[in-house]
């Protein structure tokens, strides 16, 4: 008998001989197992947002993809973002601003877009997820988490998410480990070319808030031509900082018609016209 | 209980070398060719194409020509085993079907009569034709020096050997060929270690089972056996199918005596092997003829094949 799965199941790639080394095969036949042929990719804000807009966003954007009827393949970040331990809780933890492994129960994580695949996994929904996680400094096992991001000048640090399903941790390579957050956009589009190519997806960008890495993504996904299977983009108009200022921005809007715009109220109606979602 | 009932004759229409087009698309009826080298592993386009079977079985064994007594028993044996004989009724889950994903002519393309025969290779494309559900994929090694368009440019050739013209399997939905390097041709068998990866990787996402069914065979086949039982698949030996299945049962049954000699060796060492032998009990041996289709349709049944 198979047994439940625990935790999150960590792929480790590196990405110095090709990109495409970051593909897991497996979870490119899990992702083409999904029973629509549709990829969602979920990108945008997570450090910046209050913690009740983090927590909102990512039931917001597992209900609107379906929620429990989520058919799609999604791909999101895997991370969780911690707020350091206040002083005083144990030396351990004060000298390291991060929780120890007795206290690691403390954690209270910062919600951002990329919980939806752990929303969707709590809803076992049939679509298949997979979160994408490059090594920002060189990762680090400590206090029962393993670290990806530790800067000394933020009030947070970045854990790779025991929520996901699914993690594939990124490297360029053991001997140098670090990445940018760039790299995590860049990955999931290889898994999405394959399966739009070998696997007839339509595929989809889903932007809610985000900073200058979002805006990154959108402006690389938005010029990528494909004659009979567009690299669709929808901005959320009100979800704030660059999702907002993109939908705003008309002339480069008005260049890019594959990209479209919808207030956080549409979202549901919208992605169901747009195929994203059961009929 | 799958519908379609077809005869030998309607299969393997005499006269037609179907036509196989080089193309990548998708969905459409042409057979989509992948061309790997041994070392590049299983290519994502070959998997993006896996994903959503319920499990999938390899069929392996003869693809010599025998006479059409041999064919059509076992042409009929598969067809009764998957639910396309009214007098079996059974109903198979979508799951994949994979062989090596060739044809093997009865004459030269450039002859009147290019017409198939009935080898192990044409059975997944039999199991689509009673249930088109059914996914099928092949796996081939390039051991013709060069690929070649023959007979008018109606069919894609893939290997001459002296007395028959192998081409790529029009039934089927994807081929993918393993090659050493674009310079370097395979032995046969090239893919051997190669499409056994394919399987566990669909095993490992939890879509279903992978299982191996084989059906006579030479030293080819009795390198799969080891391969299968390696991995641990699920397998199923046809008593009385021939030659290397044969000799396995045999084998089995501690009756080394009776082995054919050729077969010898390689199940020796086989069965020599401590990783090989704890999984023998990954074996089903059933009848080839009688009630043999309905054991297979059990076993099918115990592995999650049947809808």
């Amino acid at each position: 008998m198979r047994r439940p799965s625990i935790g999150t199941q960590l792929r480790m790639c590196s990405i110095s001989i090709a990109r495409t080394d970051a593909i897991s095969r497996r979870d490119l036949v899990r992702l083409a197992s999904s029973p629509m042929q549709v990829t969602v990719r979920v990108t945008g804000g997570a450090g910046n947002m209050a913690t009740e807009e983090g927590e909102e966003s990512a039931i917001f954007l597992a209900s609107a993809l379906g929620g429990a009827a989520c058919e799609a393949s999604v791909l999101a970040g895997a991370t969780t973002i911690v707020k350091r331990p206040v002083p005083g809780i144990c030396d351990e933890c004060d000298n390291a601003r991060m929780y120890c492994r007795r206290h690691a129960g403390n954690i209270v994580p910062h919600p951002g877009v990329m919980d939806v695949l752990s929303r969707l996994a709590e809803l076992q929904a049939p679509g298949k997820t997979i979160g994408i996680t490059p090594t920002i400094s060189p990762p680090v096992y400590w206090g029962a988490s393993i670290i990806i991001e530790d800067n000394p000048d933020d009030d947070f640090y970045t854990i790779v998410s025991d929520r996901t399903p699914v993690c594939v941790l990124v490297q360029f390579s053991s001997d140098r480990p670090g990445l940018t957050w760039d790299d995590e956009w860049q990955v999931c589009l290889d898994y999405m070319q394959l399966l739009r190519d070998e696997g007839s997806h339509r595929s989809l960008h889903l932007v809610y808030n985000g900073g200058q890495t979002t805006r990154n993504e959108v402006l690389h996904v938005a010029e990528l031509t494909s004659v009979d299977n567009p690299w669709q983009v929808l901005l959320i108009e009100d979800s704030g900082r660059e999702a907002t200022a993109l939908t705003n921005d008309l002339a480069w809007r008005k260049a890019h018609p594959q990209v479209t715009s919808c207030k956080k109220n549409e979202l549901g109606s919208v992605l169901h016209e747009m195929g994203f979602t059961p009929r | 209980m799958n519908s379609l009932q077809i005869s030998y004759d309607d299969f393997f229409v005499p006269g037609k070398g179907r036509r196989v087009t080089v193309a990548s698309d998708h969905g459409s009826n042409r057979v989509a060719l992948v061309i790997s080298n041994t070392t590049e592993g299983v290519p994502f386009s070959v998997l993006v194409r896996c994903g959503g079977m319920a499990g999938i079985i390899n069929f392996a064994g003869a693809t010599a020509r025998s006479d059409r007594r041999e064919q059509e028993r076992q042409f009929y044996f598969f067809q009764s085993m998957f639910g396309g004989n009214p007098d079996m009724p059974f109903r198979t889950a979508n799951f994949g079907a994979m062989s090596g994903g060739t044809r093997v002519l009865k004459s030269s393309l450039n002859e009147a009569d290019p017409t198939g025969i009935m080898t192990i290779v044409e059975v997944p494309g039999l199991l689509h034709r009673i249930n088109p559900g059914i996914r099928t994929l092949g796996h081939a090694p390039r051991t013709a020096e060069t690929l070649g368009y023959e007979g008018d440019h109606s069919s894609f050739s893939i290997a001459d050997e002296a007395d028959a013209k192998v081409i790529a399997n029009p039934d089927i939905h994807l081929l993918w060929l393993v090659q050493k390097n674009a310079s370097d041709t395979s032995e046969w068998d090239g893919d051997v270690q190669l499409y056994p990866e394919l399987m566990e990787i669909i095993q490992s996402t939890g879509s279903g089972t992978a299982a191996q069914v084989f059906w006579s065979g030479g030293g080819v086949t009795a390198k799969e056996i080891a391969v299968s039982l390696k991995y641990g698949f699920p397998i199923l030996l046809p008593r009385g199918s021939g030659r290397v299945v044969d000799s396995m049962v045999q084998a089995l049954d501690d009756a080394w005596h009776k082995v054919e000699n050729v077969h010898r060796e390689a199940l020796e060492e086989l069965f020599a092997t401590p990783a090989l032998t704890r999984n023998l009990d990954c074996i089903t041996v059933i009848d080839s003829d009688g009630n043999g289709p309905r054991q297979g349709q059990r076993w099918l049944e115990q592995h999650g094949f049947a809808a």
